[in-house]
C-alpha cells in the first residue's frame, strides 16, 4: 500500500504513534516505515513536536529533601568534597614555587574529575561484578576442576592473586582486569580491550587510599597484558584504582596524576 | 533582556545544563533547585504513587548528569528534553510495576492538565506548553482524559477504556478526535 496516497492516514498513525496507543506489529511496521519514508518520519517528528509539551502541563511541586540528598550519595558529591577539601590542604605547604595558576586550577579539576569517578565506580554494576568473577576464575592458578596433579611440597604456585579489580570507562565497559598477586609484590593488567593510550602517552596506574594522596602503581605497556612489581604496597590500602593518561613514562607529579582520568574500578579481595 | 539566575527560563537551563555536561557538581545543585519541582510534578502525574515519583525524580537527575553533554539546544527545549528523561524513566517504573495494582479512579483528575494553570505555573512553561494548555482547553473532558491517560501513563486503548468503563471504540474515536482538535488549535503544520 502506498501510504503517501492517503495523507490523512499518515498523520493519524504518527499521531498515535506518539501518543503511544499505536501498538505491536503496527507499531513496527511504522516504525520501519519512517526509518525509510521522509513523509512519514517528518509526520512523526511533527507529533513529536505537538504533544512533548504535555509534560510541562503538571503543577509544579516541591520533592522532599532526601532526594537531593540521594542524588549527590549516588553520584559521590559529597566525598568529592572531602576529596577537594584535603586537595587543597594538601598543596598548601607543597610546591611554594610554583605558580598557582599553572598548578591549581589542573589539580582541582583532577580531583574533581576523580572523585567524580570515584563515587561512580562504587556504584558499579552487578554485571560488572559478574564479568570479574568469571574473568578471575579463567585467571586463577587453582581452577575448580585441576587437570593437573596436585602440586607437591616443591611447587610453590607462581602467582598467588589476592585481590581483583575490573576497571571501566565511564560507559561502564569493563576495559581492564588488574589482579594483584600479594604474596610476590606483583600488579598484574590483562587488558579487555585494546584500549591504548593517545600516541606520546602514557597509562598509569593508581591506588587511591581512603586517606591521603594516590600512589603510583606503575606506568603500564601501552599494548597487551604486563606486570607491574608492586613493591611494598599492599592491596589492603587501595579500595579503588585509577588509571590515568599521563605525559610518556609517567605522571611528573609523584603525588598524583597530572591527566585525565580514564577508567577506574573497585578494588575487592579475592576470596 | 536578562534573565535572573533564579528564573526557569531556556536560556539560564542551557547555560547550566552546559556546566553539567563538564562535571560542575554545583550546577546540577542549581539545575535541580530551579527544574525539579516542575519534574517532580510530571513524575507525580505519571506514577501518582510519591515514592515512585522520587525514585524517578532522583534516577532522572543521574541520567541528567550523565548525559548532559549530548544535549542539544538546537533540537529541543531545556525543559522538554529533562521532561523526556523524567517520562521515559516513568514508564520504566510503570513497566517493572505493572503487574501492581494500581489505583487509576482515584488519580484520575490529576491525570488531565487542568484547563486553568495558575500564573506562577504558567510563567515557568515555554510558549509551546502555553500554547497546547491553551489547546487542551478546547477537548471535551473525556477527550482530554483520554489523550493525557495515553500520552502520560502510556496506556493502551483498552486498559483506557477499562480505567474510564467505557467501550473501545469510545475510547479510540475520543483519542483521535482529540488529536484532530490539537492539531487545528496548534495551527497544523
Amino acid at each position: 500500500m502506498n501510504l503517501h496516497r492517503y495523507p490523512e492516514l499518515v498523520d493519524r498513525l504518527a499521531a498515535e504513534f506518539v501518543i503511544g496507543t499505536l501498538r505491536g506489529g503496527a507499531r513496527r511496521r511504522l516504525e520501519r516505515y519512517a526509518d525509510h519514508d521522509p513523509v512519514i518520519r517528518r509526520a512523526v517528528q511533527e507529533w513529536e513536536h505537538r504533544l512533548a509539551p504535555m509534560t510541562e502541563l503538571a503543577p509544579a511541586a516541591t520533592p522532599p529533601a532526601r532526594v537531593w540528598e540521594a542524588i549527590e550519595e549516588q553520584l559521590g558529591f559529597a566525598a568529592r568534597r572531602q576529596l577537594e577539601a584535603r586537595a587543597a590542604e594538601a598543596a598548601r605547604p607543597a610546591r611554594p614555587t610554583r605558580p598557582v595558576r599553572e598548578g591549581v586550577p589542573e589539580r582541582r579539576s583532577w580531583f574533581e574529575s576523580l572523585s567524580f569517578w570515584r563515587g561512580w565506580a562504587i556504584g558499579v554494576t552487578a554485571l560488572a561484578a559478574i564479568a570479574l568473577l568469571l574473568a578471575v576464575r579463567g585467571l586463577l592458578p587453582f581452577a575448580p576442576n585441576p587437570p593437573a596433579p596436585a602440586p607437591t611440597v616443591a611447587q610453590q604456585p607462581e602467582t598467588e592473586i589476592s585481590h581483583v579489580a575490573v576497571l571501566s570507562n565511564k560507559e561502564t565497559q569493563a576495559v581492564m582486569l588488574i589482579s594483584w598477586d600479594s604474596a610476590h609484590g606483583k600488579v598484574k593488567l590483562h587488558r579487555l580491550t585494546d584500549a591504548a593510550p593517545p600516541a606520546g602517552h602514557s597509562m598509569q596506574l593508581w591506588g587511591l587510599p581512603v586517606n591521603g594522596h594516590p600512589v603510583s602503581l606503575g606506568v603500564m605497556p601501552d599494548h597487551g597484558d604486563g606486570t607491574m612489581p608492586a613493591g611494598q604496597q599492599q592491596p589492603q590500602q587501595y579500595p579503588v584504582l585509577a588509571v590515568s593518561i599521563e605525559p610518556s613514562g609517567g605522571s611528573p607529579n609523584p603525588n598524583g596524576p597530572t591527566g585525565p582520568v580514564v577508567f577506574t574500578g573497585k578494588l575487592l579481595p579475592v576470596s | 533582556m536578562t534573565a535572573s539566575p533564579h528564573e526557569l527560563t531556556p536560556e539560564v537551563l542551557v547555560a547550566l545544563l552546559e556546566r553539567v555536561a563538564v562535571e560542575d557538581a554545583s550546577a546540577l545543585r542549581e539545575l535541580y533547585e530551579l527544574a525539579a519541582p516542575k519534574l517532580f510534578g510530571l513524575a507525580l502525574r505519571i506514577l501518582s504513587k510519591p515514592e515512585w515519583a522520587e525514585e524517578v525524580l532522583q534516577d532522572s537527575f543521574v541520567n541528567i548528569w550523565r548525559y548532559a553533554r549530548d544535549y542539544r539546544r538546537g533540537l529541543s527545549a531545556p525543559m522538554t528534553w529533562m521532561s523526556a528523561i523524567v517520562r521515559n524513566r516513568a514508564f520504566d517504573h510503570l513497566r517493572r510495576a505493572s503487574s501492581m495494582e494500581t489505583e487509576w479512579s482515584d488519580a484520575l483528575d490529576d491525570v488531565v492538565a487542568s484547563g486553568d494553570p495558575n500564573p506562577e505555573d504558567l510563567s515557568s512553561m515555554s510558549a509551546e506548553a502555553r500554547r497546547l494548555a491553551h489547546c487542551m482547553e478546547t477537548l471535551d473532558p473525556v477527550q482530554r482524559q483520554a489523550v493525557a491517560l495515553a500520552y502520560l501513563r502510556d496506556q493502551s486503548h483498552s486498559e483506557i477504556a477499562e480505567v474510564l468503563s467505557v467501550p473501545l471504540g469510545t475510547v479510540k474515536s475520543w483519542i483521535r478526535r482529540g488529536l484532530q482538535k490539537l492539531k487545528t488549535c496548534l495551527g497544523g503544520f
